[in-house]
């Protein structure tokens, strides 16, 4: 690898499902600054088969941009930089470009271990492909837990149940029968196991399973009836897709040489950027990102400086929408939408944008259509990623979002809303964050990949956010308690740091933009009224500093949880309402 | 800048190589160089049947490791339904019969595993061709040479028949009356499919596949469920089918075509296609689709709402351009028949035509 000293610019590649992008990180004086970002189809599927493809059009994008020559004549990366306009000094690549482990799994407690192995998968590219469950209240047969083996085929088998020291015959006996079952497939394609159940039983397992399958013992995900421990599975299942997806990307052999640092799973990298903002002030509250791809959603957030990831794996802006609307129904889609929109219609959409993913949306009802989507993406990653959340006091409400600052967002979807104030209402429709946040935008998709330019150069990525990476979207103001609609609940004095104040009464159900451009500061005087609470204790007001936005600042007092009429029309004239009111 | 953009081929003549694959080992009975029929079987697999789970140490009320002791059966023997597999002598006599016929492929723990017959599938050429490479145990590839027409949208069907043109015209839709007896066997080419009588007659009158420029979203569902192909040339929606693609299927009307409508999206896009097999002229090679970026001159297909659908041709780029839903890309002048002034387009949302 080389000195951390001697690198002075960064090549940073992002595979992703759809797009590959490439982000060239430099010094200018003295300091790294993002230059430039091409984008370009990924390549690792048919007709292409061969990720480097991709990598080389996104590399000319950038080469187009700046005018620096990148790949030589056999399209390899000139590494290291020679003079200040030919190559780079050092590469680093993320992906989320390999498809989700398939993952089937098997326990005795729906409840108990199996929720913790559930949201150890959730923390990595994997999907559950479906559960075996030993619970003579299920009375599932040995043939059935079989049959799910066979029909599914998984990449991996999570077997747990048992505390430490707990039931032993339940356990060896849903072993006994996977092992039957993984000896009626071809040698080829049998599932890696992994145990997580009771320690004690560990030789058991392997011996059961004898040569029919490989086995690996990992740290039991409920030791105790209290103790819940994904973090051991959640690690097994990463390097092992890591071992068997990501490390045969097609093609990626000339990626591979390009490195200097392996190739890293895209949560992991976006994780450890969210913990770095959260370290930057050391919040009491928490710190949330979310990275809504094209077939994935990440969703990281950081309380007292320990990261919960969770990888929405399977649905992103693009793909899996149709099983959300399956769950759900269309209209879950369509409350979004300020104008009428046929059922109909929507299928049609999706199916153009799951053939063309990279294409774009010209008509307005398309683009609420999309943006509608990514809400609904965001809510249903959020309900998934809660149970690993362990905010402590940045949880005042139980039923409601903890409190968060900042929020980043990030992903193509997102950063393509044409206008800020359509991307803070999405944000603040998925997320309902209450209290005061920042709302932080990744507009050049830097946060993906800046965890692994961490690794090479933690300057680099620290300097690059520094001079303006992300961007300052709004800060918001969600003031939550008992009220009825127009009823004031917050009265509101800015301070301007360039001077001059503006006083402002809120109503109740109302939403609402004040000036404060990005770059600019202000001290606001807040005073709630009865028990409405701005994250600082019920009645509770005081003075905050807050820093301005491309909105501005938002007081959203729209009440928690967010209601939208039952009347479609109204429902419809309500959300045209709030786009009037962030400003279109 | 360099855009590269999905490529789609609708090409008058060219050699296509399509793989038919084997749902699991099995054997392969064609060689290299063989010439197939449609019809024809290429291969057969044998895919597991049902199977059963028989509980011995439960039911002779022994313990697990005993169990070996009282077994009738060795694994590989087999067995049918009502066999003895294992049994206990004593004061009470326990017998384990089969409960299937077939064959005992395992026993552990106590228990013993019956799998019933494995079935034979047969898998067919699906198309006229020469076979241009055994892959073992496993399928064939089948080069054919002919037209080959990519396109938008299919029902995920397979199929063949002879082309018969219904419609004079690209933009005019299949109605019930242009579908009669006549039509049984044939593959119908119309404008649009917007009509849902007419799907029904299809329907009652076996027709073997259906294409049409564009799908009228409200149809969707039905026509996934149509016994017999449905393709889109353009994609879903009352999109005319492209002039290109009209001429070329009215030209092959009375020839046979194969339908496959098999649509994925995703990190591998598998493209609904239609080839009318024909004699392949010398020099005709397999179309490469080339590693080029979008160049002024390029035809190019329209992928997104409003324009989707529209085939025509790049005349100029523009940087930036304003979207009427408000965003900002960079733009394609594309320049269609149907249209004096050339229409702008983001460039993500089109597709190169390559023949």
């Amino acid at each position: 690898m080389m000195r951390d000293q001697r690198i002075g610019s960064i090549l940073a590649l992002d595979c992703g499902t759809v797009l590959t992008k490439a982000i060239l990180l430099d010094q200018v004086e003295g300091s790294f600054h993002f230059v430039a970002r091409g984008a370009a189809l990924t390549t690792t599927g048919s007709p292409w088969r061969d990720v480097a493809l991709g990598i080389q059009h996104a590399i000319e994008q950038v080469e187009d941009i700046t005018g620096r020559v990148l790949l030589d004549d056999a399209r390899r990366l000139i590494i290291p930089q020679r003079g200040g306009i030919t190559g780079v000094d050092a590469c680093v690549a993320v992906s989320s470009a390999a498809p989700p482990l398939r993952v089937v799994l098997a326990g005795l407690v729906p409840e108990l271990s199996l929720s913790v192995a559930q949201r150890a998968v959730s923390g990595t590219y994997a999907l559950v492909e479906d559960l075996i469950v030993q619970d003579p209240r299920r009375k599932m047969s040995e043939e059935e837990q079989i049959r799910v083996v066979l029909q599914r085929r998984p990449d991996v088998l999570c077997v747990v149940g048992g505390t430490d020291g707990g039931a032993v015959l339940p356990v060896l006996e849903l072993v006994e029968t996977l092992a039957l079952a993984c000896s009626m497939l071809p040698e080829g394609e049998r599932p890696q196991i992994f145990f997580a159940g009771n320690t004690a039983l560990r030789q058991k397992v392997v011996d059961l399973v004898g040569g029919q399958a490989a086995v690996r013992s990992v740290d039991n995900v409920l030791p105790t009836p209290t103790l819940e421990n994904p973090v051991g599975l959640q690690n097994e299942l990463e390097g092992f897709y890591r071992q068997k997806q990501l490390s045969q990307l097609p093609g990626g052999e000339i990626l591979y040489r390009w490195l200097n640092v392996p190739l890293m799973p895209v949560s992991e990298s976006f994780a450890r950027h969210i913990q770095y903002l959260w370290y930057l002030d050391e919040s009491p509250k928490g710190t949330l990102g979310i990275e809504v791809g094209a077939a994935n959603t990440l969703v990281t957030a950081v309380f007292g400086g320990e990261p919960a990831v969770t990888v929405k794996a399977g649905m992103g802006s693009v793909y899996g929408v149709e099983r959300l609307l399956e769950q759900q129904g269309v209209e879950t889609l369509l409350r979004w939408m300020p104008v009428p929109f046929k059922p109909e219609q929507v299928q049609s959409v999706l199916h153009y944008r799951a053939l063309w993913p990279s294409s774009v949306p010209q008509e307005a009802e398309e683009l609420w259509l999309e943006q509608s989507i990514v809400r609904e993406v965001i809510r249903e990653a959020i309900r998934a990623a809660r149970p690993a959340w362990r905010p402590g006091k940045a949880q005042p409400y139980s039923q409601l979002t903890p409190l968060f600052d900042p929020i980043l967002v990030g992903g193509g979807a997102l950063a393509a809303a044409p206008r800020p104030g359509q991307l803070a209402l999405m944000v603040l429709d998925a997320v309902e964050p209450i209290g005061i946040s920042t709302l932080l935008l990744d507009i050049h998709g830097l946060a993906p990949v800046l965890g692994a330019v961490a690794i090479l150069k933690p300057l680099a990525a620290v300097e690059v956010v520094d001079n303006g990476g992300l961007v300052n979207l709004a800060t918001v103001i969600a003031p939550v308690g008992p009220a009825r609609k127009g009823d004031v609940i917050l009265r509101i004095r800015v301070h301007y740091e360039k001077g001059g104040s503006l006083d402002v009464e809120v109503a109740h159900g109302s939403l609402e933009v004040l000036p404060l451009p990005a770059g600019e500061e202000a001290v606001l005087e807040l005073r709630p009224r009865g028990r409405i609470d701005i994250g600082l204790g019920p009645g509770r007001g005081g003075k905050r500093r807050v820093r301005g936005g491309l909105v501005g600042l938002i007081v959203d007092a729209r009440g928690r949880p967010l209601q939208l009429p039952a009347d479609p029309y109204a429902r419809m004239a309500q959300v045209q309402q709030w786009l009037w009111d962030v400003g279109g | 800048m360099r855009f590269y953009l999905p490529q789609t081929v609708i090409s008058p003549l060219t050699i296509v190589r399509k793989e038919r694959r084997l749902p699991g080992r099995g054997d392969i009975l064609v060689r290299e160089g063989d010439r197939v029929e449609p019809v024809q079987v290429i291969g057969r697999a044998m895919v597991p049947g049902e199977f059963r789970i028989v509980n011995l140490s439960q039911i002779l009320g022994v313990p697990r490791r005993a169990v070996r002791r009282y077994l009738k059966v060795k694994p590989g023997q087999e067995v049918r339904q009502g066999d003895v597999l294992a049994a206990r002598g004593g004061l009470v006599r326990r017998v384990c019969r089969a409960p299937i016929t077939g064959t005992v492929t395992g026993i552990g723990g106590g228990r013993l595993i019956i799998e019933a017959s494995s079935q034979v599938v047969e898998v067919r050429a699906g198309y006229p061709g020469i076979v241009k490479r055994v892959l073992p145990g496993e399928g064939v590839v089948i080069q054919v040479a002919g037209a080959l027409i990519q396109c938008a949208w299919g029902n995920q069907q397979e199929g063949f028949g002879v082309l018969r043109l219904l419609a004079d015209s690209r933009e005019k839709p299949l109605r019930v009356r242009m579908i009669d007896a006549s039509c049984r066997g044939t593959v119908l080419i119309g404008g649009i499919l917007a009509d849902e009588d007419a799907l029904d007659q299809a329907i009652e009158m076996q027709v073997r596949g259906i294409i049409v420029g564009g799908v009228a979203p409200e149809l969707l569902g039905k026509a996934v469920q149509a016994p017999f192909p449905i393709l889109a040339t353009e994609g879903p929606g009352s999109i005319p089918m492209s002039p290109r693609c009209f001429q070329l299927l009215s030209t092959y009307s009375g020839r046979e075509a194969v339908l496959d409508g098999r649509c994925v999206g995703g990190r591998s896009v598998i493209r609904p296609e239609i080839i009318v097999p024909l004699p392949a002229e010398p020099g005709t090679g397999p179309l490469e689709l080339p590693d080029m970026p979008l160049r002024i001159g390029d035809a190019v297909r329209i992928t997104r709402l409003p324009y989707a659908g529209r085939i025509g041709t790049v005349t100029a780029f523009v940087h930036t351009g304003r979207l009427t839903a408000g965003s900002h890309y960079p733009v394609a002048k594309v320049k269609v028949p149907e249209e004096e002034t050339p229409l702008n387009v983001p460039v993500f949302n089109l597709e190169v035509i390559r023949s």
